[in-house]
């Protein structure tokens, strides 16, 4: 096939349009004409973290004030003498401490007795439906996020994605929502004299037919390229981050984020939490681990962004939380309500958010932490006062916003 | 009494205030594109099609399509080599497998052997090491293909991970005991011994439940994956009382073998769903409601659909679901006659060029096509530098044997497989194996694949008929050529790294991405 264009193969290359192939790639142009910096302002980048294997809030912003999570949990909780005390009722657990800095500052904060009103205990169900943003309903193909990136601004490079090997389902629907693992190892691996002509062989190879996986084949050339030339992963900014999938993920968005490459909406995963054994108790064992991990990966993210968390809103969920009563295992067993964190310049921090329904029997949900914020008013305020959403009801059909008040308007 | 709280509003601090005022110029969003400009054209990927039965059968029922094995087929007819592949004992091993598998010897070790061998910090690797290695050699080498196929479709179906704790060891005998004897027996007998699997016990808790507060994880994933399905028709209750009616079945931790511990189990009637017991059978009361729940017509048509999802489509339809349930009903829940039913429908006969291959069903495809397997040597000490990078590589695709964190095994549809950094990484893995890359994998001998051409285009046709098993569209194979900087006449640049990428482009393209 011939081509007209009489620029260099590598530079070719970088706009996807491998020699012989440009013709069969035309939809990778817009994709290669990316915002400015500064264009995409107006919207902050949502960071979404998922804490997967079911959370235990319990531990995490701890009702110490409430006689019946110390009965409930005797072997697993935390003592007054161990928690970062907030407010005389809630503290946070001690593993936590890193995030003291910021809560004090008023850049994290919590909404408690959060999550998604479906009923269901399974982990699988309860994500999916979580990430779909329709509880108890799988009609929709789409996660929540694809439905309000079709509706905001886009046509930049990284606009979404997830860092992980899977595209998460709530980014699926959304076609230029990218699945990267690795930024640092995104590239193919040919010796380099060879890498053009091995780049536009292969390009050409999957000129054709037009579906879904010469999509992928075109949008893979056009993001290798793009990172390569965009994208620094070096600069930590003194940052430290703890070893293992969240810190990696978040790492990588800081990177995005500083390279001014129009990210909205990045997904990073943390597993670990089924703990239905040896929880262990708050000075020592997994649940501490866990917990030490999460904080400092979110301290170290802050630290990475520096004056940049002021377009940044990071908020965590899980799919459900814990049982209130500890097992004899040491551990507990699938839960509801659930608590969820939120970073970024945009929070009103320094405050447990929510209406909190008590551990008496009377108010718990089956043995379980009670629901008195949907999940879904959580992200809707974030994507509503911080990403310039203004029908929530195309993000979460169904459902009718109530607002939590857990972060305030963006400024321009 | 519940303490009913709200935090003050507005109360960010002065962090964010200054924060604030590091906010870049706000300017208007650019105007959104269309959806339609948003989505990738054409749904689900399309690989070849054939109406080649034996061809569609080699690819879909083995670990990769060789010319021998569509011969063999082909010679047989399908359902005669299909019958043979359902009676795995009828068909003998390949001595060359056989001989590498006798080099890993932590395969045979009895249990108090594994774990006294887990206990040894510096050799305890040796065990998961040579259970990855095995399985990756019997999937690429062994002539009981439809068994393999089936040892993995259970292993991910009772799914355990590797990285936690003490599975490490213990599912080198579930692999041994459970999966394997019964990968083509009775689903029934499979269920309660993988109940009674040391592994399970120990990777879903079981093995600590107590009766007087049981630990509730087995029983949930029992009734959610390993039998009627999430849609099954239980609830929370139906979950607590199986979490009674199993508690006690626990671990011996000295023998790292099954032991019943009445002493653990609650006693007194249970119900789950529509079964029931008075509760005084102690151990015989779990395994009765094990049959019973392998036996319940939400788990054959849960079975039958995830059976077709492996061996049909992404979406397989109402229909051939419900006749492969009712089979599976009809035999007592025997495997082989429910996947012979299944495999000799219509549907499966059609559904060539469908199946995207799961990122090791592309690995063992490509040791397959290129009529080699993975090198061990020295994996017996623990010491195998090609078998590390091997599962570095795996490991990046995010499908190395027993390593999916979740009790839900690894998931078999495309739209979990297929995205950007997905396929370049099937894309690397291929350059490494096959020698093309910066860091090769191991030596992998090419000289046999381009046979006796001459000429390049005569070079690549020899090359697709070997590896692919089919023709290359105009365009493909033109893109080849000009890889090379010939033309089909001109003489094919043979020198080796040439020849490995030249393989490695037919690899890496879409007729390999397929089963």
């Amino acid at each position: 096939m011939a081509t007209t264009c009489t620029c260099d193969r590598r530079d070719l290359l970088r706009r996807g349009l491998a020699a012989g192939a440009g013709a069969s790639l035309p939809f990778l142009l817009p994709r290669v004409a990316f915002a400015a910096p500064g264009e995409e302002a107006g919207r902050d980048t949502l960071v979404c973290v998922f804490l997967r294997g079911g959370m235990d809030g319990l531990s995490a912003v701890v009702p110490h004030g409430d006689a019946a999570y110390h009965d409930a949990r005797a072997r697993t909780r935390v003592r007054d003498d161990q928690v970062l005390d907030i407010d005389g009722y809630f503290g946070l657990h001690p593993a936590l401490a890193p995030l003291q800095p910021l809560w004090d500052d008023g850049l994290v904060g919590a909404v408690h007795a959060a999550g998604s009103p479906d009923p269901t205990r399974s982990h699988f169900d309860a994500m999916d439906y979580m990430e779909r943003g329709t509880p108890g309903d799988t009609s929709r193909p789409d996660g929540w996020l694809a439905r309000h990136l079709l509706r905001s601004a886009g046509a930049t490079p990284f606009e979404a994605i997830g860092v992980a090997r899977s595209l998460p389902m709530s980014l699926r629907g959304y076609a230029p929502a990218l699945a990267i693992a690795s930024l640092e190892e995104f590239h193919l691996d040919a010796p380099d004299g060879d890498l053009d002509a091995v780049s536009e062989a292969l390009a050409a190879i999957y000129g054709e037919p037009d579906d879904a996986l010469s999509a992928e084949a075109a949008r893979t050339f056009a993001t290798v390229a793009e990172l390569a030339e965009r994208v620094p992963t070096t600069d930590r900014r003194g940052a430290e981050y703890p070893r293992g999938d969240l810190g990696d993920g978040l790492r990588q968005v800081a990177s995005l984020v500083h390279a001014d490459v129009g990210l909205q909406v990045a997904c990073v995963d943390m597993g670990g939490w089924d703990l239905h054994e040896s929880m262990g108790d708050a000075s020592d064992g997994r649940m501490a681990g866990l917990l030490t991990e999460l904080g400092s990966a979110l301290a170290a993210f802050a630290q990475d962004l520096g004056d940049r968390l002021g377009d940044v809103t990071l908020v965590t969920m899980s799919e459900f939380g814990r049982r209130v009563r500890e097992n004899g295992s040491g551990g507990t067993d699938h839960g509801h309500g659930n608590v969820m964190l939120l970073l970024g310049g945009g929070v009103r921090g320094g405050a447990v958010h929510g209406t909190w329904p008590g551990l008496s029997p009377d108010a718990l949900d089956r043995g379980d932490l009670a629901i008195t914020t949907d999940y879904r008013d959580v992200l809707g305020e974030v994507l509503a006062r911080r990403r310039a959403e203004d029908d929530l009801s195309e993000v979460f059909p169904g459902h009718t916003p109530t607002s939590v008040e857990v972060v305030s308007s963006r400024v321009g | 009494m519940a303490l009913t709280r709200r935090a003050l509003l507005g109360g960010a601090g002065a962090g964010a205030a200054a924060l604030l005022a590091y906010q870049r110029l706000p300017l208007a969003p650019a105007p959104a594109p269309s959806v339609a400009e948003r989505l990738p054209g054409g749904g689900q990927p399309t690989g070849p099609r054939t109406d080649d039965d034996a061809l569609h059968a080699a690819r879909r029922l083995s670990y990769g399509a060789t010319p021998s094995l569509h011969a063999e087929i082909a010679a047989l007819g399908v359902d005669a080599w299909l019958d043979r592949q359902l009676d795995p004992a009828s068909i003998e091993e390949d001595p060359q497998l056989l001989s590498m598998l006798d080099q890993l010897d932590t395969l045979d070790l009895s249990p108090t052997d594994l774990r006294e061998l887990f206990s040894d910090q510096e050799q305890r690797r040796r065990i998961p090491q040579q259970l990855i290695a095995a399985t990756v050699l019997r999937r690429i080498g062994s002539r009981r293909q439809l068994n393999e196929l089936m040892v993995e479709f259970w292993s991910d179906h009772f799914s355990v991970f590797l990285g936690d704790g003490p599975v490490v060891f213990l599912k080198t005998i579930e692999d041994r005991e459970v999966i394997r004897p019964h990968a083509l027996g009775r689903f029934d007998d499979l269920l309660v011994a993988d109940a009674q699997s040391p592994a399970m016990l120990v990777y879903l808790d079981n093995a600590l439940s107590k009766g007087d507060d049981p630990n509730e994880n087995y029983a949930r994933e029992l009734l959610e994956l390993h039998t009627v399905g999430v849609t099954g028709g239980y609830d929370e209750d139906d979950i607590a009382a199986v979490a009674r009616v199993l508690s006690g079945w626990s671990l011996d931790r000295a023998t790292a073998t099954f032991a019943f511990r009445p002493f653990l189990h609650a006693d007194g009637p249970q119900e789950v769903m529509d079964w029931s017991t008075d509760g005084r059978g102690g151990q015989q009361d779990g395994e009765d409601l094990l049959r019973h729940l392998a036996h319940h017509p939400a788990t054959a048509t849960h079975l039958a659909r995830k059976l077709a999802r492996r061996f049909v489509s992404d979406h397989p339809s109402d229909e051939l679901v419900a006749s492969t349930a009712e089979v599976f009903l009809a035999s007592d829940t025997a495997i082989a006659p429910t996947l012979r039913h299944l495999l000799t429908t219509d549907e499966f006969r059609e559904s060539s060029g469908v199946k995207f291959r799961r990122p090791m069903e592309l690995v063992t495809g490509a040791f397959r096509a290129l009529g080699t397997t993975l090198p061990i040597e020295d994996l017996g000490r623990g010491r195998s530098q090609a078998f590390r990078q091997f599962v570095q590589r795996v490991e990046a695709l995010g499908h190395l044997p027993f390593s999916w964190p979740a009790p839900n095994g690894f998931p078999d549809v495309a739209g979990a497989w297929l995205n950007t950094g997905a396929l370049l990484s099937r894309w690397n893995a291929v350059q490494a194996l096959v020698g093309a890359g910066r860091r090769p994998l191991g030596p992998v001998d090419v000289t046999d694949v381009f046979g006796d051409a001459r000429s390049a285009g005569a070079a690549i046709d020899a090359a697709v008929s070997q590896l692919l098993m089919t023709e290359l569209t105009s365009t493909e194979r033109d893109a080849v050529l000009a890889y090379l900087g010939v033309g089909a006449n001109d003489a094919f640049p043979a020198d080796d790294r040439t020849a490995r990428q030249t393989i490695a482009l037919l690899l890496n393209s879409r007729h390999f991405q397929f089963r």
